[in-house]
């Protein structure tokens, strides 16, 4: 990190003195996210097949109600695990695309949990299916079809790492309009593949609605979600030529990141040292150098950061220079509540997910540029893993075929 | 009329009449009435289900899904079968239906002949005229399974027993090194007797409240609400371990172990002559590793040996007895269903292999998470496996 991008911590007792990076306007595109037709309700449905997997720009918006659930891999071989990827495939087709299951019949129990009724609505379900370095290992022989930069989830200087919540080798992001219909289709997933995969963690996330309008507001109050690169910026799909194997060639690197927010002690910041930490209103979600929650904020007018200072999160994670452009990534966060610590503090904070082509270029870029940021006293990453999200699917192929053909 | 509960565990039929007449079936009248869907997207039938005549409304019709709406117009309780002619089997058996009650059935029907059955009291009383289905299924079409009847199971059952009887036959001389080792206050020696004496029990299948109170003694059921060393109603092999890894004095263990002898060895003379309750070794087919998951897998089960591996791999053995005992009624209605469910449990014992040696086994809190994992692994698939038998082999409603 240059020196003069040390960022002000609250508790550092010695305030470097900011010098001037010249920043360079950037015309960053906000991705104007209108929500598609019946993005809500029992029946929105999101197509299963198609280039890319759904839950990622698929809805615009994300569903209200997720769960990422992450599994080790308990099959022992290539067959399993193609055999894995088979039937996960054949129960996301039926889930999200609804309808009445076949019955089952006397000879058998249930077909169905029957948790969304007789006939299962699709609710907006989308199931973002990702296998982490650990596919790629000795037991399946797909080592040299392991993608550039999967490995472990790097942890940075002020995590505070659990390994309860760390690792994984499949990652299922289910998302939809509410928390029954996330429920049923893990259960029905996890039915159906047992003898390969176990849960290894497994957290709920939720988006809130707008409060009042525009986008929704993590639990820090603030609107969190509204920068985010638009696809046709191909920041987030792996392409061809990008050195990537072709197998992934649709695919793209899932970083999901757990990260506890300390809520108690950010209500005992007054608000504008909050403004000042995030570089937004926490009111309007806009910029602190505009009105509006979609304003652009203007750093190349600002190179000394009086109105959003430098250190500044928004500032940090984008700083909208050309050298930035390509390090921007695609946030889909959901908010998670896990009861309360023993310290008598709630334990919620944010399931951090973003997708993109490249780990290290963009995710940990981003990362290394907020290392120390004023808003680190209030948060605590704790676990998470990289994954690659599969391709999607065309046809009657199945989820991750590439590997196999 | 007097309810009598009927707990799924139960093994042991009480003496208590189990044929109740349909006059005298209890009618859980909820006044819930089911309804038709408001958007049938399907084919739909209504079928009415009256004294005068079983399954009328029920019309020739095209291969396909169907919805039927199963309305009970008689004045008895009636359990509704959708049956393939001639005599091929089941496709669904509804509950049984108080008077003025309808429900919705589902089934994909292929081409055939069908009819309707309506049972009372585990009785057929009536069916229905064949009706005629024509045309192809795209999609699988519901499997007709051959209804089971007690006289069938009542083999098996007899198989078990024998089985049973020679498995308990082993755990005397368990119990006497057990005693013996007690009374010599070794407790190295000790431990080895009990681990013996715990699969063996284990092997019967015998998990909770399968032999009544007399299985309860051996097995050692703990009261929650006390500590274990002041309650005395935990016993046999339970509170013999709690002992044993709780430094308790070899010689109140030793009176334990006495009386566990003595309660192994009643239950012993009586077990060939058990009233088996006739539907109850399908059920116990796939309940023995469900206790396993729940119960010893998770740990709930330990009293301080954390030999969840070793009991695991016992009710494996026992499970593959009581399918075996099932394999004639189980290939007769799914042909290669047992070498399905014998691959699941072989994978159970490819998991356990690397926790022992002979019988020295990793405890569960030694064992790494990859390792539970396998375990958790190849013992919830073989469930997925094994939870067909007692549907294959259901028994109409009221003859169990
Ligand atoms: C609990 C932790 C976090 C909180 C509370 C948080 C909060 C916010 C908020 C309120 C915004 C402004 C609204 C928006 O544009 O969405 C924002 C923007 C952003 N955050 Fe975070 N964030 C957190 C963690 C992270 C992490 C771990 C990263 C990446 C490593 C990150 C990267 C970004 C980026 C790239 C932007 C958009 C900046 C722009 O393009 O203007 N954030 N975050």
């Amino acid at each position: 990190m240059s020196p003069e991008s040390i960022p002000s911590r609250r508790r550092d007792f010695l305030r470097g003195a900011l010098t001037t990076g010249t920043a360079a306007a950037a015309a960053a595109a906000i991705a104007a996210a209108a929500p598609p037709a019946h993005a809500v309700g029992a029946t929105a449905a999101f197509p299963f097949e198609g280039e890319h997997q759904a839950g990622v720009y698929l809805p615009a918006k994300p569903q209200a109600a997720s769960t990422f659930a992450v599994f080790a891999l308990t099959a022992t071989d290539k067959a399993g695990l193609k055999a894995l990827l088979q039937a996960v495939t054949d129960r996301v087709r039926i889930l999200t695309a609804g309808g009445t299951p076949t019955p089952a019949g006397s000879g058998a129990p249930p077909a169905d949990s029957g948790v969304l009724g007789p006939a299962m609505p699709s609710d907006g379900l989308t199931v973002t299916v990702g296998l982490g370095h650990g596919a790629f290992d000795s037991r399946f022989g797909l080592a040299s079809m392991k993608p550039q930069g999967l490995g472990p989830l790097r942890i940075f200087p002020d995590d505070v790492a659990d390994p309860a919540w760390l690792g994984g080798d499949v990652l299922l992001q289910i998302c939809a309009n509410s928390p029954d219909t996330v429920h049923h289709a893990l259960r029905d997933i996890t039915r159906h593949t047992r003898a390969w995969i176990q849960p290894q963690w497994q957290i709920n996330g939720f988006v809130s609605p707008p409060r009042p309008s525009g986008t929704p507001r993590n639990l820090f109050g603030y609107k969190d979600g509204i920068a985010n690169p638009s696809e046709p910026d191909g920041l987030v799909w792996i392409t061809p030529g990008s050195g990537q194997p072709e197998w992934a060639v649709g695919g793209t690197f899932i970083v999901v990141r757990l990260i506890r927010m300390l809520v108690e002690f950010w209500d005992r910041v007054s608000v504008n040292e909050q403004n000042t930490m995030i570089g937004r209103r926490r009111d309007s979600g806009a910029p602190l150098d505009g009105s509006l929650e979609r304003d652009t904020p203007q750093y190349a007018k600002d190179p000394n950061g009086v109105v959003i200072p430098l250190a500044a999160h928004i500032r940090l994670a984008n700083p909208r220079t050309p050298a930035s452009d390509g390090t921007r990534l695609l946030r889909r966060g959901y908010n998670y509540v896990l009861g309360q610590d023993p310290t008598g503090n709630q334990n919620v904070g944010l399931i951090f997910a973003c997708y993109q082509a490249n780990i290290q270029k963009q995710f940990e870029a981003v990362q290394e540029r907020l290392a120390g940021e004023p808003m680190t006293d209030y948060i605590q990453a704790f676990g998470g893993q990289y994954f690659i999200g599969l391709p999607g699917v065309t046809g009657n192929g199945f989820l991750g075929a590439g590997l196999f053909s | 009329m007097n309810q009598e509960v009927t707990l799924r565990r139960q093994w042991i039929a009480t003496g208590v009449a189990v044929v109740a007449s349909a006059a005298v079936i209890a009618i859980a009248a909820t006044g819930a009435r089911s309804e038709p869907p408001a958007t049938p997207e399907q084919s739909t039938a209504v079928v009415s289900v009256s004294d005068a005549a079983c399954g009328s409304g029920a019309g020739a019709r095209s291969a396909g899904p169907v919805t039927f709406t199963l309305r009970n117009d008689s004045k008895w309780p009636t359990e509704v079968y959708l049956v393939k002619q001639p005599g091929l089997g089941t496709l669904f058996r509804s509950v049984i239906l108080g008077p003025g009650v309808s429900l919705n059935e589902r089934a994909v029907l292929g081409p055939g002949s069908y009819s309707f059955q309506c049972l009372q009291g585990g009785q057929v009383r009536s069916i229905s005229l064949p009706f005629a289905v024509t045309g192809e299924v795209s999609s699988d079409d519901t499997p007709a399974i051959k209804q089971a009847s007690s006289g069938e199971l009542q083999q098996s059952n007899n198989l078990y027993l024998r089985y049973a009887s020679q498995t308990l036959g082993t755990m005397a001389p368990q119990l006497r090194g057990l005693t013996a080792a007690l009374a010599s206050g070794n407790l190295a020696s000790a431990r080895l007797y009990w681990l013996d004496a715990r699969q063996t029990w284990a092997g019967l299948g015998a998990a909770y409240g399968s032999f009544g109170d007399a299985g309860d003694n051996i097995q050692g059921v703990r009261n929650p609400a006390l500590a274990p060393a002041n309650d005395p109603a935990f016993t046999g092999l339970g509170r013999i371990e709690y002992g044993l890894y709780h430094r308790d004095s070899a010689q109140a263990l030793k009176e334990a172990a006495v009386k566990l002898d003595k309660d192994v060895a009643a239950l012993a003379g009586q077990l060939r002559t058990l009233p088996l309750v006739p539907g109850s070794l399908p059920l116990r087919a796939h309940e023995i590793l469900e206790d396993t998951l729940r119960d010893t897998l998770s740990g709930q089960d330990d009293q301080g040996a954390g030999m969840a591996f070793a009991i695991t791999s016992a009710d494996v053995l026992a499970t593959r007895a009581t399918v075996a005992d099932l394999a004639g009624p189980l290939e007769s209605r799914r042909p290669g269903i047992t070498a399905t469910i014998n691959t699941t449990l072989d994978a159970v014992n490819t998991a356990l292999a690397p926790l022992h040696r002979n019988n020295s086994w990793i405890t569960l809190a030694d064992a790494t998470p990859s390792q539970r994992r396998s375990v958790n692994a190849a013992v919830s698939s073989a469930l997925e496996a094994l939870a067909d038998i007692p549907q294959l082999l259901a028994l109409p409603q009221g003859s169990e």
